[in-house]
């Protein structure tokens, strides 16, 4: 049997080697490949798999000074006390709603944003316009709700003066609960709409450029080429996007809300993320607000998956 | 001469320290050795004992403690080096910015959890319910057998060593405040005058002043609102005469909130809203902005504690000489003039077990130099000559006070001598605001409502009662800025209190009120 193998020729008889053999002299031959992951796979281990099993305490009456190992299991009681809060259906509605607001009104801009950039001949023109737009994504949640304060605060608010010089009464933009959600919603597209863009004017870039010519011959207006031409091929990245935002539906933004709060709004400004923080950091209940995290992160893998499944019968490529 | 020996002290110090430090656990038991004789005495070193000081290595006491100020004390500050000269110690001081107070509250909770604590920790209180838990776990020094031999600690009122204590031990040394001459209404007697009103009495007075204030525009100015409604929670306490979150209606303690008063309180200030008395967004306002409202002639009343209000007087008599905020000694709802009593503590300082017991001891002489006559005036005022002089018996603070970071912004939150007209005084007062909020302090003294349930623990409210605090000062803040309805404030307060969980907390709170006494009486 061997020395049959053994006639074989010696590059054929590697490659069988390698296949049954699994793994090791596959590494072996792509040793530097390895090396050169090796680095971002401990990073994965060491500071995001390892560090995921500190969601056990969402199981535990948890006190930092027994530690993991020694508080006492509690089994589902933190999820049981969390569920039947009256206060949860509040935090949910909140959450979902702010999140729906902005995957209704902030999610389509940068694409809307990106193909009007993308019609911009002069190219001076659009890379300064880019830049100006990418800016606000640099500047902190403190700094925004500084500014929004500044702009709309009743007393010595700049928007509120001008309201009242030309005769109008002033407006509680701040401590208004009809208005709150869509205040967050705006400032929200203010400063990620133009970082947004990245993504989509690199996606634009690679479609062909032999399409626009081929549609321009058949008489097609800059509209049409858009609609049927640039869309269609951003399509799969727009639907990445998409799911990948899906996983963090129930993250919401935890500085912005925590900043914007006050006692006038929170019955519709209270999220999972301040109820965590409430809770775990101030009272210093760290189990109960494991549980909550995890069930936050629990609804967003769920969506996800669904999502990318939906994706994929509807022919498109998915996440995964 | 002089200066050769403080270097050569100096030199020699810094070495010890490093030994220290690079033995640590080791060393700890030839230190104990070294220090035993000091250490024991409870005294430390006597001042001026410098041949000793010489011979033993001084103690390495890491520590951390907040400030208000806006820079903390540098390494090489002149205030720590005499601290240090005087109870042998080196003092490894970590400040951490204590001016939002619940940042500083959550950074305490964060060092808590890491297990990595410093030998002498500042905390909020001994309600911290992580503290607590720690307490229970023995993690921390119980000194009470070992506080009787520190005199000048033993000088803080008992009321305030009871209210620091767990299960009647003293887990935490209290950093002592005034019991009175803290946050209550200031108002701007000047505008008073000039309208020719009286200093109010009443609540009904107060809310003629406030509208006199914003429609008589006492300076001319038409963009006047009466109460900035900075620490608007005092008049709460007028309406329900009580003081703090429990009241104690013959011995037992029900929640403030469910007093009929406190329903007074809030339509008060839904009238002072309403014909706008008060900034309209007050509950979005952040400190400076009710200060800016304040010192710039936009209101006419605040609340702040006597000191801290003169700080801000002090730095608009640049602007306006004639400004003078009056504290207002009492106010009178219905049962007579009230005035929150303080609870005499800014904060409580706890040591961890895994600090020997010599040490410990090292750092109680450390606070027990911080309480006496002469640690306390190094603490708020500094040294003679350098950070103050003596102008007719008053302490005048010199640039190099605020340079050093001198008094209660800093070293106050450490160390403090026990000084019942503390907060009467604040660097650049004349002698008769001084002697005028000394008797202003006297008045409320009389009268003074001391909140009865500081200190009490009660484990449901632990985990939770801050969402029914919170839910009910949101639904204040609401009916207020009327965005609800006074109606919607008692479906709450009936709800909150048929609330199976809140009746627990009472509960709770009552028994361990109840235990309290006992063991105190």
């Amino acid at each position: 049997m061997n020395s049959n193998i053994a006639k074989l020729g010696r590059k054929s008889r590697t490659q069988e080697k390698a296949r049954s053999r699994g793994l090791w002299p596959d590494i072996r031959r792509d040793r530097y490949l390895y090396l050169l992951a090796l680095p971002g796979i401990l990073y994965f281990l060491v500071f995001k798999y390892v560090p995921m099993w500190g969601v056990v305490i969402a199981f535990q009456d948890y006190s930092p000074y027994l530690g993991i190992l020694h508080s006492k299991w509690v089994g589902f009681e933190h999820f049981i006390r969390f569920f039947s809060n009256p206060d949860f259906i509040i935090l949910f509605r909140n959450t979902m709603m702010i999140s729906f607001l902005n995957l209704l009104f902030f999610f389509p801009l940068p694409i809307l944003l990106s193909l009007l950039l993308n019609e911009v001949t002069h190219h001076a023109f659009k890379r300064t316009i880019q830049s100006i737009v990418y800016l606000p994504h640099f500047l902190s949640w403190v700094i925004i709700v500084g500014i929004s304060f500044l702009l709309l605060s009743q007393s010595s608010g700049i928007i509120n003066m001008m309201l009242q010089w030309a005769g109008f009464a002033s407006y509680d933009f701040l401590t208004n609960k009809d208005t709150f959600w869509a205040l967050l919603t705006i400032q929200n597209i203010w400063k990620e709409t133009g970082w947004g863009t990245i993504i989509i004017l690199a996606a634009i870039t690679s479609v062909d450029t032999q399409l626009y010519e081929a549609a321009k011959i058949d008489g097609a207006s800059r509209l049409r080429q858009t609609w049927h031409i640039t869309l269609p091929a951003i399509r799969n990245v727009i639907i990445v996007l998409l799911i990948l935002r899906l996983g963090h539906i129930m993250d919401v933004g935890f500085e912005q809300i925590f900043l914007m709060m006050n006692g006038a709004v929170t019955d519709v400004a209270d999220v999972f993320e301040t109820y965590v923080y409430r809770n775990g950091i101030q009272n210093g209940q760290f189990g109960y607000s494991t549980a909550v995290g995890l069930f936050k992160s629990i609804v967003g893998l769920i969506l996800v998956i669904i999502a990318n499944k939906l994706a994929k019968k509807f022919g498109e490529e998915g996440v995964y | 001469m002089k200066m050769f020996e403080t270097r050569k002290r100096k030199s020699t110090m810094a070495a010890m320290a490093l030994i220290i430090a690079l033995g640590s656990s080791l060393t700890a038991c030839s230190g104990n050795a070294n220090n035993a004789g000091t250490g024991s005495t409870g005294e430390g070193n006597a001042a001026g004992d410098n041949d000793s000081v010489k011979q033993e290595a001084p103690v390495t006491i890491k520590i951390m403690s907040d400030f208000t100020i806006a820079q903390p004390p540098s390494a090489d500050n002149p205030i720590v080096k005499e601290f240090e000269k005087n109870t042998n110690t080196k003092l490894d001081i970590t400040w951490v910015s204590g001016a939002n107070w619940t940042d500083y509250v959550d950074r305490i909770n964060v060092v808590l959890s890491s297990g990595d604590l410093p030998d002498l920790l500042k905390l909020n209180d001994v309600t911290n319910p992580l503290f607590q838990q720690m307490v229970y776990q023995g993690v921390f020094w119980d000194l009470t057998p070992y506080l009787k031999s520190y005199p000048n600690l033993m000088t803080y009122p008992e009321s305030v060593w009871n209210n620091t204590s767990i299960d009647g031990k003293n887990y935490v040394i209290p950093v002592a405040r005034p019991l009175n001459g803290f946050v209550f209404t200031n108002i701007r007697k000047d505008w008073l005058d000039k309208l020719g009103l009286e200093v109010p009495k009443t609540i009904d007075d107060f809310y003629n002043m406030l509208k006199a204030f914003k429609e008589q525009k006492p300076d001319g100015k038409a963009d006047t609102y009466g109460y900035t409604m900075r620490g608007h929670e005092v008049l709460d306490g007028v309406f329900t005469n009580s003081n703090g979150r429990w009241k104690d209606i013959g011995g037992e303690l029900i929640d403030a909130n469910f007093d009929p008063g406190m329903r007074e309180a809030i339509l008060f200030k839904k009238k002072l809203f309403d014909e706008g008395l008060i900034p309209p967004d007050f509950s979005v306002m952040k400190d400076s902005q009710f200060w800016d409202l304040a010192t710039t002639g936009r209101a006419g009343a605040t609340a702040e504690t006597i000191e801290a209000q003169f700080r801000w007087t002090y730095d608009q008599w640049k602007r306006d000489p004639q400004v003078d905020w009056l504290p207002m000694s009492t106010l009178t709802y219905k049962d007579g003039p009230y005035a929150p009593e303080y609870r005499g503590y800014i904060g409580v300082l706890a040591i961890p077990k895994k600090v020997s017991e010599e040490k410990m001891k090292k750092i109680l002489s450390l606070l027990d130099f911080g309480a006496s006559e002469e640690g306390g005036t190094l603490s708020l005022y500094g040294i003679k000559g350098v950070h103050y002089n003596e102008e007719n018996g008053m302490k005048v603070a010199t640039e190099q006070a605020v340079v050093d970071s001198v008094g209660v912004g800093a070293f106050g939150k450490l160390f403090m001598r026990y000084d019942p007209y503390m907060y009467a005084y604040a660097p650049g007062m004349t002698k008769e605001i001084f002697d005028r909020n000394k008797q202003v302090i006297d008045e409320r003294a009389k009268v003074a409502k001391p909140d009865v349930a500081i200190g009490l623990v009660s484990e449901t409210d632990i985990k939770l009662g801050a969402d029914y605090t919170k839910k009910m000062a949101d639904m204040k803040t609401q009916v207020i800025m009327g965005k609800a309805k006074i109606e919607d404030w008692d479906k709450l307060i009936q709800d909150i209190q048929n609330d199976a969980n809140y009746k627990k907390i009472t509960e709770e709170i009552n028994r361990a009120y109840k235990e309290r006494l006992a063991l105190t009486q």
